[in-house]
């Protein structure tokens, strides 16, 4: 359990914005006492400090997990978001894409979403933006990146993808081993 | 206007319908259709009808009569037949023509004798025939009569026949007066041919010749009838019939069988050994399952006789393990744990799955939005039961539960009902730290987490890395924020943290809950896996109490919860952890389930118990679960006190094992006690005596050992008079006779050792020999003869007491030198005084004590002396023991699952005797312990150490708190 570095900081932070922007503040001052990222295996966990305090107790080789994993650094010192940031990121998202019911288990599946699976996108999506992939009844579904701007969308062949696949809640019944 | 009021008639008016209403009167007929008027004229048709019907009726009247005069008829005078003459043509007179039967058309009830056109003929030829013949007869009957009767009465006959003429003349011209009165007689007289066709006619004519009580044997008619009936019935007719008779047959077989059946049962034939033997087919089994139940039911009623209930037991069990195919352990287990007929509900129960429920997550959504977005995807579900908020039933679902989009949003939890009810019974609080110490795969933690609404920390610890994995997905899935999940072992959680609010400890069971969900359980359990589950249970259960912290503002709780519902993995377990820490147990708050036991078989545990609670899946239609909530009170912790007792007292143990191993060590047992305190002051004398005391008093120690009851008290009496051996002594002495009980009990504790001893003897020979010479030389001849046993052999102990001091434990003199004495030396072999008896009696005591020759003082130190040698067997064990345990002590420190298990030993019988000789093994016990726990905290120590030079400041920092 290590604070992260400079670097391994501002990697984290701006994968985030580009899901949630601005947004990224809320996360770090929040009314319910401060919370911290710190790494561990690779993993970064985002966690209250309270927690944390009583999560350093564990030995590392006992360790697991503290609070919620928001995603792992690869070996090419990248930073990939897990499904398991939904739960941060989803609140705070700024570019959403609802799908609709049929496209929806496509998506959960590991697939893209299509120009016809599209049911409502947020306006001014830019092209290649995280984006926050919902239900139609507000279920947040995953994280992708806008295949097209919401002009593109408009205009766009059915087939099109709309939504470039990311991850997807449907990781934590198709790989629950490697969840983190 | 207005009514008029007609105050007369008003009264007398009956209030009826209203006057439009007016009720239709009777209607009459122009017509009469009495009799008394003119009647209607009938048609040819029914002239007919009548005239058959006419013709039955006087056709029976005459039968009935003849029938009544048969037996008169041959001796009355022929005035009388006249007089019957008479009346048949009064008769006739009445309106019928005599001679109707011809016209007679075919019909289907005189099928049988009227015959259609060509038969008819030939009937009729017959007839023809048969009417002269009865026509002669009648004649001569006629002029018999004529004859007869010379006055008046042949007038009437006249009479008659003139009318008989009138009538044949309307009808049948051609028939003659003589063929008519012939055929008349022929009805009369020839009673049996009428009757005959009569039966074969007609029903009415049937029963009326049945009713008359005719001559002829029903069989006969049934046979003719049958035979009738069959030739004219159509083909689909007999096929009717014929398969009626063949239905009417297979009932009758069927009910003899089902009578046999139920013969059968009644009557439940025990099988022989050969039939037990033999494998038996699935639905066989059931049966004599069954049977046996019914059996065990009303045993006083339908046993046989040379059958005990055990047999009809071990049969049943047997049985079920083929039907139910459980090992024979399990089945074992299950019939004790409970009265038969819930035992086959169990099983059966435990055949088919639970219904499968879910836990709305709470921190995600709520269970009226869950089931309503659930139901739009198809799946049938109802809240799960009054008891709880969060819980769902589903019946039935076109889509896959575990896989939909709100399944996979964390918006619930597939999760047995049971899983519920620890979590209920926990009742955590917001901002309270709490642990689950084998948490996977994460439904009772997401539970609490949700409970807690994400405040607060939740540890969630499970020993299983791979399982553990779960717990990630699951708590991530379920948007848990406030915990930490780790793999340690739950045996040393304390080393990372104490002081928590609460702890659900759900223990890792075998599973003899929810064997509908693993059915592997009924044949890969056994004794070993139960006991191993045991003992890793009271290790586990220690060690969250432990890590509770009892000044707690708002808990200080542990939940144990196991889906077991083997009493040795649950109330076994709490009463263990009652005795080993000071917790109480509490209300669980669930305000269903049965009460735990508390007692169960030979086992008796803490009153309290009953505030546990049990589901069953037969009964609660939930998995087979335990849930116990203890309150902690302090960090206190009783390892010795009350140790004494690793198990729940045990009341009547199994019986054969406890004998053979207690006649083994008959003589060893009672002696333990005394030997810690004399040698061992270590352990404190006022606690030994206690614990002597309590053995000679204890009646459940009289009830452990009913067989050798007298046996064990009296040995036990003298091992608490030697306690104040040396006080009481004197003044025993006085009133005590010489050789008597004194012989009884030292005769019964010796024979057993009777063989180890004369081992001994012949190495001790020699030095007794002197000794015994020297004895006797001081004291004369005459004490061979005329001493009183004790006496001598008193003496002969006393002197011989450094020589026995010196012996091995076993080692008694016996003074085999002396041949005179040589008996009652064997006798009282045991009598002879052990070195710590001699030690207390001083030298000088020791020749008044010889002089005054009391038997009470040999008692005593017999007593002493059978005692003894197992005693000192126990030091030395416990000595060897402990050198051992030296010699181990870093290996099982290292070893951690061997450190605690092997302390606590799970069913020994030794153990469970609470004997002396357990409770001496226990206090050696107890002293490994504390060694071990000394050396268990240095490793802690030392591992801590490491961490610390791995670890940042960070852990250091944070470790006083852990203090």
């Amino acid at each position: 359990m290590k604070v992260l570095n400079e670097e391994q900081t501002s990697k984290v932070f701006d994968k985030l914005a580009k899901y949630i922007g601005d947004n990224i503040k809320l996360l770090l001052d929040r009314p319910d006492g401060k919370y911290c990222f710190r790494i561990h295996k690779d993993r970064v966990f985002y966690v209250s400090e309270k927690v944390l305090r009583m999560a350093s107790n564990v030995p590392i080789k006992n360790f697991i997990s503290t609070g919620t994993c928001i995603g792992k650094f690869t070996h090419s010192k990248k930073f990939h978001l897990h499904i398991t940031a939904l739960n941060y990121v989803a609140p705070y998202a700024q570019n959403k894409i609802w799908v609709k019911p049929n496209a929806e288990q496509q998506f959960l599946y590991g697939h893209n979403v299509l120009k016809s699976g599209l049911g409502r996108i947020t306006e001014n999506t830019q092209k290649f933006q995280g984006v926050v992939v919902y239900s139609m009844n507000d279920l947040p579904l995953g994280l992708g990146l806008a295949g097209r701007s919401t002009a593109e969308c408009k205009h766009a062949d059915p087939l099109a993808i709309v939504c470039l696949h990311q991850t997807d809640i449907g990781e934590y019944v198709r790989s629950e081993d490697t969840l983190i | 206007m207005g009514r008029k009021a007609l105050y007369d008639e008003a009264a007398k008016k009956k209030k009826g319908p209203g006057r439009k209403a007016k009720k239709q009167k009777d209607p009459t007929f122009a017509f009469k259709l009495d009799d008394e008027g003119v009647s209607k004229k009938l048609s040819h048709r029914q002239k007919k009808r009548a005239m058959k019907r006419t013709i039955k009726k006087t056709e029976q009247l005459e039968k009935k009569n003849k029938k009544k005069n048969k037996g008169k008829e041959s001796a009355l005078l022929t005035s009388e037949l006249v007089t019957v003459k008479g009346k048949n043509a009064d008769k006739k007179l009445s309106g019928v023509p005599k001679n109707s039967i011809k016209p007679k058309p075919f019909t289907d009830e005189n099928n049988s004798w009227l015959k259609p056109k060509k038969k008819k003929k030939e009937a009729s030829d017959d007839e023809s025939e048969d009417d002269v013949a009865n026509g002669v007869d009648g004649s001569d009957a006629s002029q018999e009569i004529d004859e007869g009767s010379d006055d008046g009465v042949g007038e009437e006959a006249s009479d008659g026949s003139d009318i008989e003429e009138d009538a044949s003349d309307e009808e049948d011209g051609s028939e003659q007066e003589e063929e008519e009165d012939g055929s008349e007689e022929e009805d009369g007289s020839e009673d049996e041919d009428d009757c005959k066709v009569g039966k074969l006619d007609d029903l009415i004519d049937d029963e009326a010749v049945e009713d008359d009580g005719s001559d002829e044997g029903d069989e006969e008619s049934a046979d003719e009838e049958s035979g009738s009936d069959d030739e004219d019935m159509l083909p689909i007719e007999k096929a009717a019939k014929k398969l009626n008779q063949q239905q009417a047959i297979e009932r009758e077989e069927g009910e003899n069988e089902l009578q046999l059946n139920i013969a059968d049962r009644e009557i439940f034939a025990f099988p022989d050994e050969e039939e037990i033997e033999k494998p038996l087919g699935i639905p066989e089994t059931e049966q004599r399952i069954k049977d046996i139940l019914m059996v065990l039911s009303n045993f006083k009623k339908f046993h046989d006789e040379n059958r005990s209930r055990t047999e009809y037991i071990e049969l049943l069990k047997s049985d079920l393990c083929t039907y139910f195919s459980y090992n024979r352990f399990l089945i074992d287990r299950l019939v004790d744990l409970f009265p038969l007929t819930e035992l086959m509900d169990f099983l059966e129960a435990s055949e088919t799955q639970r219904p499968m429920t879910i836990r709305t997550n709470s921190l995600k959504t709520r269970r009226k939005d869950l089931a309503q977005a659930l139901i739009a995807r198809g799946v049938n579900l109802d809240p799960v039961g009054k008891w709880s908020k969060v819980g769902l039933v589903v019946y039935n679902s076109s889509v896959p539960i575990g896989a939909t989009p709100e399944y996979l949003a964390g918006h619930y939890m597939i999760q047995g009902a049971a899983s519920m009810l620890p979590v209920m019974a926990l009742a955590p609080k917001e901002n309270e730290k709490i642990l689950d110490m084998c948490a996977a795969p994460g439904g009772k933690a997401t539970h609490i987490a949700a409970v807690m609404k994400n405040t607060g920390t939740l540890f969630a610890n499970d020993v299983n890395r791979e399982r553990a994995k779960a717990l990630i997905g699951n708590f991530h899935r379920m948007g848990i924020i406030n915990s930490v999940i780790c793999s340690y072992d739950g045996r040393h959680f304390t080393k990372v943290m104490t002081s928590f609010d609460r702890v659900l400890l759900d223990a890792p069971c075998t599973g003899t809950g929810v064997i509908s969900k693993e059915p592997s359980v009924k044949i890969s359990k056994d004794e070993v896996d139960v006991q191993r589950c045991c003992t890793l249970q009271k290790d586990l259960i220690l060690e969250a109490i432990d890590a509770i912290n009892p000044k707690s503002p708002t808990g200080g709780y542990l939940v144990y919860s196991t889906c077991s519902v083997l009493p040795e993995e649950n109330e076994w377990v709490v009463d263990y952890a009652l005795r080993k820490r000071d917790v109480k147990l509490v209300e669980t708050g669930l305000d269903f389930g049965n009460p735990g036991f508390v007692s169960f078989r030979q086992f008796r545990f803490h009153s309290s118990m009953k505030l546990a609670r049990r589901f069953y899946p037969h009964t609660h239609n939930m998995d087979g679960f335990f849930v116990a909530k203890l309150k902690k009170f302090s960090n206190a912790k009783f390892d010795t006190a009350k140790d004494d007792k690793s198990e729940p007292e045990v009341k009547d143990v199994d019986f054969i094992e406890r004998t053979s191993d207690s006649e083994q060590e008959s003589s060893e047992k009672p002696a333990k006690p005394k030997e810690p305190k004399v040698k061992a002051p270590k352990h404190g004398r006022g606690k030994n005596r206690a614990k002597v005391s309590l053995n000679g008093d204890d009646p459940t120690l009289a009830e452990k050992f009913p067989r050798k009851k007298e046996k064990f008290f009296a040995q036990a009496k003298p091992a608490r008079f030697k306690v104040d051996g040396t006080e009481f002594a004197p003044k025993e002495r006085k009133n005590k006779v010489p050789g008597g009980e004194d012989d009884i009990e030292s005769r019964s504790t010796s024979k057993k050792n009777k063989l180890k001893k004369q081992k001994l003897e012949a190495k001790l020979a020699a030095k007794k020999e002197a000794l015994a010479a020297r004895e006797k030389s001081a004291e004369g001849s005459s004490d061979t003869t005329n001493k009183p046993q004790g006496k001598r052999e008193a003496e002969r102990a006393d002197k011989s007491k450094n020589d026995a001091r010196t012996m091995a434990p076993s080692a008694k003199p016996s003074p085999e030198s002396q041949s005179v004495n040589k008996k009652k030396w064997k006798k009282n072999k045991n009598d002879l005084v052990p070195p710590e008896s001699a030690s207390n009696v001083t030298n000088g005591q020791k020749a008044d004590e010889s002089g005054k020759s009391s038997s009470p003082a040999q008692r005593d130190s017999g007593a002493k002396g059978v005692q003894k040698r197992p005693a000192e067997n126990g030091l030395e064990t416990a000595a060897k023991k402990k050198k051992k345990n030296n010699k181990k002590g870093p290996q099982q420190n290292s070893n951690p699952a061997q450190s605690s298990p092997g302390n606590v030993k799970v069913v020994s019988p030794s153990e469970t005797s609470g004997s002396p000789q357990s409770q001496l093994a226990k206090s050696k016990k107890k002293q490994k312990k504390d060694k071990k726990k000394a050396q268990n905290v240095e490793a802690g120590l030392k591992t801590n150490s490491t961490q610390k030079t791995v670890d940042s400041h960070k852990k250091r920092k944070t470790k006083p708190a852990k203090v």
